[in-house]
C-alpha cells in the first residue's frame, strides 16, 4: 500500500464469513457516535461507499 | 427504498454508510443516492476503511476497466464536469452484514464498480436471521 496512515490497523485482507467484526466507531453527519459494539443483539449492514458523486 | 426498510425493520437489522468525503461533499452529493433514514458515518482519516482491509486500487485497475469510460462519457455527455479535486476514484468500498453476536455474516468488498444489489443484502440477512 503506498498510502501510509497514522495507525497500524490496517487490515490484510477485509473480514470474511465467520470472522468477527473489526471495530467501527465513527461520528455521524448528525455528529453523534456510531459504535458497531453498542450494537450488539441487533445485525448490522455496513455499507462502505466510493467517493462521493 | 420505503418496503425494503420495512423488510429490513422487521428483522430488527440497521444499516449504516460509512464515507471517507468531506460532510459538505457527502450533503452535497450523496444524499440523493443514499436513503438517510439511516446513519451516515464520516471517516475522514478512513480509518474504518483501513481496520476493514478496503483496498485503494492500482490506477490501471480503474482507468483500464470499460465501465468507468462509460461512466465518464456518460457523465460528460450529460454536461456534468469530472469529479472535484481531492476526491479519491481508487478507494474501494465494501458491503457487510455484522449479526447480532458481532461476527461477520455477509462479506462483500468492492472490486471495481460492482455491488451486492439491495436484494441481495436483505436475502443475507433474512438468511442469517433463520439460521
Amino acid at each position: 500500500m503506498a498510502r501510509t496512515t497514522s495507525s497500524d490497523t490496517h487490515a490484510a485482507h477485509p473480514p470474511r464469513e465467520g470472522d468477527t467484526a473489526p471495530e467501527l466507531s465513527l461520528p455521524t453527519l448528525d455528529d453523534e457516535r456510531f459504535a458497531l459494539a453498542d450494537r450488539e443483539g441487533r445485525a448490522v449492514v455496513v455499507s462502505f461507499l466510493r467517493h462521493a458523486g | 427504498m420505503h418496503a425494503r426498510r420495512e423488510r429490513l425493520e422487521k428483522l430488527g437489522a440497521e444499516v449504516v454508510f460509512i464515507s471517507f468525503d468531506e460532510p459538505a461533499a457527502i450533503r452535497a452529493n450523496l444524499v440523493d443516492g443514499v436513503d438517510l433514514a439511516f446513519p451516515l458515518l464520516v471517516d475522514r482519516d478512513r480509518e474504518a476503511y483501513d481496520a476493514w482491509g478496503l483496498r485503494r486500487l492500482p490506477w490501471w485497475n480503474i482507468w483500464l476497466d470499460p465501465k468507468v469510460w462509460w461512466q465518464y462519457g456518460r457523465m460528460i455527455l450529460g454536461g456534468e464536469r469530472p469529479r472535484a479535486a481531492g476526491a479519491d476514484p481508487y478507494q474501494m468500498g465494501g458491503d457487510f452484514i455484522v449479526n447480532g453476536e458481532g461476527r461477520v455474516v455477509y462479506s462483500r468488498p468492492q472490486r471495481r464498480d460492482d455491488r451486492p444489489a439491495i436484494g441481495e443484502l436483505i436475502r443475507a440477512l433474512e438468511a442469517s436471521a433463520s439460521g
